[in-house]
C-alpha cells in the first residue's frame, strides 16, 4: 500500500524516554535541516553567479526575509488555510473512521458502498471546485469540502486495512477467552489497527492542505492558495516563494503534530521502538 | 480401555476440509478420540498432519467437515470458551505489558482482579519473567513471550487446556524446566490437556497417553500408554524404559513411512 510505504519512510526510529528521546530528536532533525541549507546556499549561490532576473527565480534570502518581515501581511492568510485544513481534516476524521468501522463489520455494506467510494476518487475533485463555489460560496466552507473529500478516502482505506488485518490468532485468543462484540472490537482490533490508522491520517492531513490550497485556487478572497494566485499574476516570485514557505511550514507541523500523537497514543508500535 | 465415565472431551469421526482456491486440503480424516477428565494427552506427527486444525476445532475455533466434538455433555458449536489455550505463535497484545497480557483472561472474563494479579505475578516468577512483568512483549525474545502466553492460557485455572507446540522455539534446558512445571502445574490443577510437541521426549514425559497422526490427511494412527510414575523426572528421562518408550514410538514412526524425527519443523509456523 502506498500508505504502508509512507509511514515506514516517515516511521520515526526510536522514541524512548529522556535524554535518548532528545538525542534521537536532534539526530533525527539535523541531517533534513543540514540538506535544506546546502540547497538553499546553492540555489543563492546560482542566481548570483548566472544573474538570473526576479520574476524568473527570487533570491532565497529575499523570500525568506519576506516570510518573516511581512508576517503581519501573511498572518491573515496562513490563518484561513489553517482554519480550512484543521476543519476538513477533524471532519474528514470524523466521518471516515466510523464508516470504516461500519464497513468493516457489515459485509454486505462493503460489497455495496465500497465500490462506489473506489469510483468517487477516481472522479477529478478539482473539477468539481467551480460547483462547491455555486454551492457554498467564496466563504471557507467550500474549502472545507474540498478538504473533506481529498483527506477522507486515504483515512478510510487505512482505517479499512487495519481493522480488517488483525491476525487470525488474536481474533481466535478473544473467542476462546470468551469476549463480547464490544470486547472484541476495543480491546483487541481496534488498538491493533492504530498503526495503519495513523499511517491513513499522516497522509490525510498532507492532502487535507493540498485541499484548502485548491479550493483557494478556484475562488477565494483569503487564504495561502489565494495568494499563489496573486503572486503569480503579479510575476512576484519572492511573494510566491514566501507563501509556499508559510505552506509548507504549515504542512510540516500538522504532520508533526499526528506524529506527536502516534509516539502518544501508541508508543508500543514496532516502529517506534529504539533500536538496538 | 476408556472408562465412559471419565471421559471428557470425544473426537467423533472428525472431518476437516480446507477449502482452498487451487484444491481442497483434507487437514483431519475420520479423527476418533476419547480423552479422560484429568488425563494429559500428547499429539505428534508430521508437520501438516492436521494437529493444529484438530486443537482449533476442539476449541470450536473452526468449523468441522463432518463428525462431531463433544466436551463434558456438550457438543462444541462455536466457540469454547472454558479453556486455556497456547497458540503455535506467542499472540501476545504488542500494546500490553506481559503483566496485562496474561491478566487478559482477567480482564475479559471479569474474574477477581486482586487474586489474578497474585497468581500472574506467581506464575510469571515461575517461567523466569518476573522482571519482565512490566515490558512490552516487543522487547522480549520468541522463547520469552512463548512463557508468557503459557501464563496466560492457565492464569485462570482452566480445566480444559490445548497446547500447540508450546515449547517448539525454547532451548533445551527452558524446556525441559518447562516440562517439569507443566507437569506440576498439571498435578495440582488436574486439568485435561491436548499437547501437540514435535519430540518424542517431550511427549513421554509428560503425557498419559501419546496419540499419533499419519501424515495428511491427518489420522490417528496410533495411541501409545506411557504409565511411569509421577512425578516424573529427570531421572526417569535418562533411564532406560524411558529410552525404550521413546524408541519404541519413533520406530513405529519408521514403520508407518516417516523415517528419523520427521517432526514438525520447529522454524515452521503454520
Ligand atoms: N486456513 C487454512 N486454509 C487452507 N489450508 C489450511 C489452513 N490451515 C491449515 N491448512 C492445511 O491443513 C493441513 C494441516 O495443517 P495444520 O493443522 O496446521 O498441521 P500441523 O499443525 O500438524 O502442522 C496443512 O496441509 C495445511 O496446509
Ligand atoms: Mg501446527
Amino acid at each position: 500500500m502506498k500508505a504502508a510505504a509512507l509511514e515506514s519512510q516517515a516511521a520515526p526510529k526510536g522514541a524512548g524516554n529522556g535524554r535518548r528521546w532528545a538525542g534521537n530528536r536532534i539526530s533525527r532533525f539535523m541531517p533534513p535541516f543540514l540538506a535544506t541549507m546546502v540547497i538553499l546556499v546553492l540555489w543563492e549561490a546560482a542566481i548570483s553567479l548566472f544573474d538570473v532576473p526576479r520574476f524568473i527565480l527570487p533570491r532565497p534570502s529575499a523570500a525568506i526575509a519576506l516570510m518573516f518581515t511581512d508576517f503581519g501581511y501573511f498572518r491573515p492568510h496562513i490563518w484561513i488555510t489553517l482554519q480550512e485544513t484543521v476543519f476538513g481534516f477533524v471532519l474528514a476524521v470524523a466521518l471516515s473512521v466510523p464508516t470504516a468501522v461500519m464497513i468493516v463489520s457489515v459485509s454486505w455494506l462493503e460489497k455495496a458502498f465500497f465500490p462506489l467510494l473506489v469510483w468517487s476518487q477516481v472522479v477529478p475533485k478539482m473539477a468539481l471546485a467551480p460547483l462547491f463555489l455555486i454551492w457554498l460560496g467564496f466563504g471557507i466552507s467550500s474549502k472545507i469540502l474540498m478538504v473533506l473529500l481529498l483527506a477522507f478516502f486515504p483515512i478510510l482505506l487505512n482505517a479499512m486495512i487495519g481493522l480488517k488485518s488483525l491476525e487470525i490468532e488474536k481474533r481466535y485468543l478473544a473467542q476462546s477467552i470468551g469476549a463480547s462484540r464490544l470486547q472484541m472490537f476495543w480491546r483487541i482490533q481496534l488498538p491493533a489497527a492504530l498503526p495503519v490508522m495513523f499511517a491513513g491520517l499522516k497522509v490525510g492531513v498532507t492532502l487535507a492542505l493540498i485541499g484548502a490550497v485548491v479550493g483557494e485556487f478556484v475562488g477565494a478572497a483569503k487564504g495561502l492558495g489565494r495568494l499563489l494566485i496573486l503572486a503569480n499574476s503579479n510575476l512576484d516570485t519572492a511573494l510566491l516563494f514566501a507563501a509556499v514557505g508559510w505552506l509548507s511550514i504549515l504542512g510540516v507541523g500538522l504532520y508533526l503534530i499526528i506524529d506527536a500523537m502516534e509516539r502518544l497514543s501508541i508508543p508500543w508500535h514496532v516502529s517506534q521502538r529504539p533500536q538496538r | 480401555m476408556q472408562d465412559h465415565d471419565r471421559a471428557f472431551l470425544r473426537l467423533d469421526s472428525v472431518s476437516k476440509t480446507y477449502k482452498a482456491r487451487a484444491s481442497d486440503v483434507v487437514a483431519l480424516d475420520r479423527a476418533s478420540l476419547t480423552i479422560d477428565r484429568g488425563e494429559f494427552v500428547s499429539l505428534v506427527g508430521p508437520s501438516g498432519c492436521g494437529k493444529s486444525t484438530m486443537l482449533l476445532a476442539i476449541a470450536g475455533l473452526i468449523d468441522i467437515t463432518s463428525g462431531a466434538i463433544v466436551i463434558g455433555e456438550r457438543e462444541v458449536a462455536g466457540p469454547y470458551t472454558d479453556l486455556g489455550m497456547v497458540f503455535q505463535k506467542p499472540v501476545l497484545l504488542d500494546w500490553r505489558s506481559v503483566e496485562a497480557n496474561v491478566m487478559l483472561q482477567s480482564d475479559l472474563r471479569k474474574l477477581d482482579r486482586r487474586q489474578q494479579l497474585e497468581r500472574t505475578d506467581h506464575l510469571l516468577g515461575m517461567v523466569g519473567l518476573e522482571a519482565f512483568a512490566k515490558h512490552r512483549p516487543g522487547e522480549l525474545s520468541g522463547g520469552m513471550q512463548q512463557r508468557v502466553a503459557i501464563c496466560r492460557a492457565i492464569v485462570h485455572n482452566p480445566p480444559l487446556l490445548l497446547m500447540d507446540e508450546p515449547f517448539g522455539a525454547l532451548d533445551a534446558f527452558t524446556r525441559e524446566q518447562l516440562n517439569l512445571d507443566l507437569q506440576h502445574i498439571w498435578m495440582e490443577g488436574r486439568p485435561t490437556v491436548a499437547f501437540v510437541t514435535h519430540s518424542i521426549e517431550e511427549a513421554v514425559m509428560l503425557s498419559d497417553r501419546v496419540v499419533m497422526m499419519s501424515p495428511r490427511p491427518g489420522r490417528i494412527i496410533d495411541v501409545f500408554p506411557v504409565d511411569f510414575p509421577r512425578p516424573r523426572d529427570e531421572h526417569l528421562r535418562r533411564s532406560t524404559e524411558f529410552s525404550a518408550m521413546v524408541a519404541r514410538i519413533r520406530e513405529r514412526f519408521d514403520d508407518v513411512g516417516m523415517p528419523g524425527v520427521a517432526m514438525t519443523d520447529q522454524a515452521e509456523v503454520v
